[in-house]
């Protein structure tokens, strides 16, 4: 991947909770314009890295840069142009409005329009009280706020959790829509499928660091999702089910295919150091 | 822009918090007019007439009380994991935050909880009951001095002429020194700021075990003073009473400034804390 103007910048990166080790050596870079796709299993450090590039983390040691700044040391310059959307958060006893008005006062590009019109969308009244909606509204309401401010980075852990089926639908549409090309957004997730056809590149954390990060585009010229009758010897993935295989198998010849996330998460896992050497 | 300071940021920084905390703010200022105007009721029930000084006393150390709690509700999750996430990303320098925390704990919630009380004090005498609060307490709460007086007027004191000149000596030596209730409240407030600030859970009651534990050691640093200091004195039986006295008001002196600087100290621990907090 081409790395020209990258945002954050993350180099060589150790992190540990006491004993447990989460980065030992993870160096990374997110580009403007991109909707990164942040996949791993449950504890890998999907969550501590985006803690990590906002500041809310430091680093044992190497660094993590965003815009230039460190992030550890929380620059106002650099949280101006940051938001991040947490999983699991306590909303404060006042109402949505409010909570936009006084939480939007620091930032430049706030767009309160923009916000009424996104908590329309989501079907979310900004009158409630924040912290008497329910968890999905919530999350909406948050998403909608942290969409409006319109900070060059912004940072979602797990966005589409709690969310019924037509706002994920309406979360890819408005997320897509924000995107814009001086913008990264990273969003880490465990349901790959609800955010199919929008994350793009793809990064795949393990324990032992970054397996893959990749485009769309580079993944489907090197590997074929493809369903046949018999299983390919070489396949790094398969699946069996009534109408045959659902495999994923070397491009040998370079036949375009649909990305399928979710296949390619296991065919990740399976085949990691094939897949470090792959997409190096 | 500064990265570290800018005025402006701290105007808003301070505007943004007293958007999401006046509901608490006036809840808690809430509860010490409650408690106060029950304190009045009981002086209804009882059918006696308070006087200035009383009344200036317990209303000092109903503020005191409370006012040391405030910090626990205003700042109750900025530290937490979870909750203080929005906090953390803020787009504000530390030292705006820490400022900002200051101002509206030790400088809004005083002033404004010292004047609605002594508002209310003040509408109370109004009252035409035969239990009366009678004359202000205004300048009390505004005025070591005054507060001094009125408290000092109310004690029982030994009425040997010697103890009188004694004690009168040791008021105009240490009048000058003290601080009004509300200077006093605002500093006292910065150890509990601090402490907040500290845990993250339990924190009222592990403020209370850390308190009980400086108090166990003053005391103990205190009691093995005084017993030396006793010693000295049997030791020394022709030792001028006036070097005695003039021993007493430097600690006093020393005592008092300490109670100054230390307000200081626990605002920039409060800063390094802050600066220090992980999510």
């Amino acid at each position: 991947m081409d790395s020209k103007n990258p945002i954050v910048k993350i180099e060589h990166l150790k992190f540990n909770y006491k004993k447990h080790i989460v980065f030992e050596d993870l160096s990374l870079e997110l580009e403007a314009g991109r909707i990164y796709g942040l996949l791993g299993e449950n504890g890998v450090g999907k969550t501590t890295l985006l803690r990590t590039i906002c500041g809310l983390l430091r680093a044992k040691s190497g660094e993590c840069t965003v815009m230039g700044m460190r992030s550890a040391s929380r620059n106002p310059e650099m949280l101006k142009d940051i938001y991040f959307v947490p999983e699991l958060f306590v909303a404060p006893p006042i109402s949505v409005k409010r909570f936009a008005q006084s939480n939007s006062l620091l930032y430049p590009r706030w767009d309160a329009a923009q916000f009424e019109k996104l908590c329309l969308t989501f079907e979310v009244d900004p009158t409630y009280r924040f912290d008497k909606l329910s968890h999905g509204q919530q999350k909406k309401a948050l998403i909608a706020f942290a969409l409006a401010l319109n900070t060059r980075v912004l940072l979602m852990d797990e966005p589409s959790n709690g969310l019924d089926i037509p706002s994920k639908t309406t979360l890819r549409r408005v997320i897509s829509e924000c995107a814009t090309e001086d913008r990264v957004i990273a969003i880490s997730t465990h349901q790959v499928r609800d955010l199919e056809n929008l994350i793009d590149p793809i990064i795949i954390l393990d324990r032992s660091g970054m397996i893959l990060n990749a485009s769309i585009e580079q993944i489907s010229e090197k590997l074929l999702f493809t369903m046949s009758q018999e299983p390919d010897p070489e396949a790094y993935w398969s699946e069996n089910s009534l109408s045959g295989y659902y495999q994923v198998i070397p491009n040998r010849d370079g036949m375009p295919s649909r990305v399928n996330l979710e296949a390619l998460f296991n065919a990740t896992l399976r085949n990691k150091e094939t897949f470090k050497k792959l997409f190096k | 822009m500064n990265a570290t300071f800018s005025i402006h940021r701290l105007g808003l920084t301070i505007y943004k918090e007293l958007q999401e905390k006046y509901m608490i703010l006036l809840s808690t200022i809430g509860i010490i007019l409650m408690t106060y105007l029950a304190n009045w009721a009981l002086n209804l029930i009882d059918g006696e007439s308070v006087a200035a000084a009383a009344r200036a006393a317990s209303a000092a150390a109903i503020l005191s009380i409370i006012g040391c709690l405030a910090p626990f509700f205003l700042y109750k999750n900025e530290n937490r994991r979870m909750e203080g996430v929005f906090y953390a990303v803020s787009p504000s320098s530390t030292l705006e935050k820490t400022i900002s925390m200051l101002v509206i704990c030790s400088v809004i919630f005083p002033l404004l909880s010292t004047v609605l009380l002594m508002s209310l004090d003040s509408l109370l005498t109004l009252m035409p009951f035969e239990a009366r609060y009678s004359g202000s307490i205004w300048g009390c709460m505004f005025s070591s001095k005054d507060y001094l007086d009125k408290i000092t007027s109310i004690m029982p004191f030994n009425t040997d002429p010697m103890s009188i000149d004694l004690v009168n000596r040791m008021f105009d030596t240490v009048n000058p020194l003290s601080i009004p209730p509300i200077v006093g409240l605002a500093l006292s407030q910065s150890a509990f700021v601090l402490l907040n600030m500290l845990f993250r859970r339990h924190k009222i009651g592990y403020t209370l075990l850390t308190l009980l534990g400086a108090w166990v050691i003053a005391a103990v640093i205190m009691v093995i003073s005084a017993v030396s200091f006793f010693d000295n004195l049997q030791n020394n039986p022709d030792i001028d009473p006036e070097h005695i006295f003039q021993w007493m008001i430097t600690l006093y002196k020393v005592f008092s400034y300490i109670y100054c600087i230390l307000p200081a100290v626990f605002w920039v621990l409060t800063y390094f804390r802050v600066r220090k907090l992980q999510y």
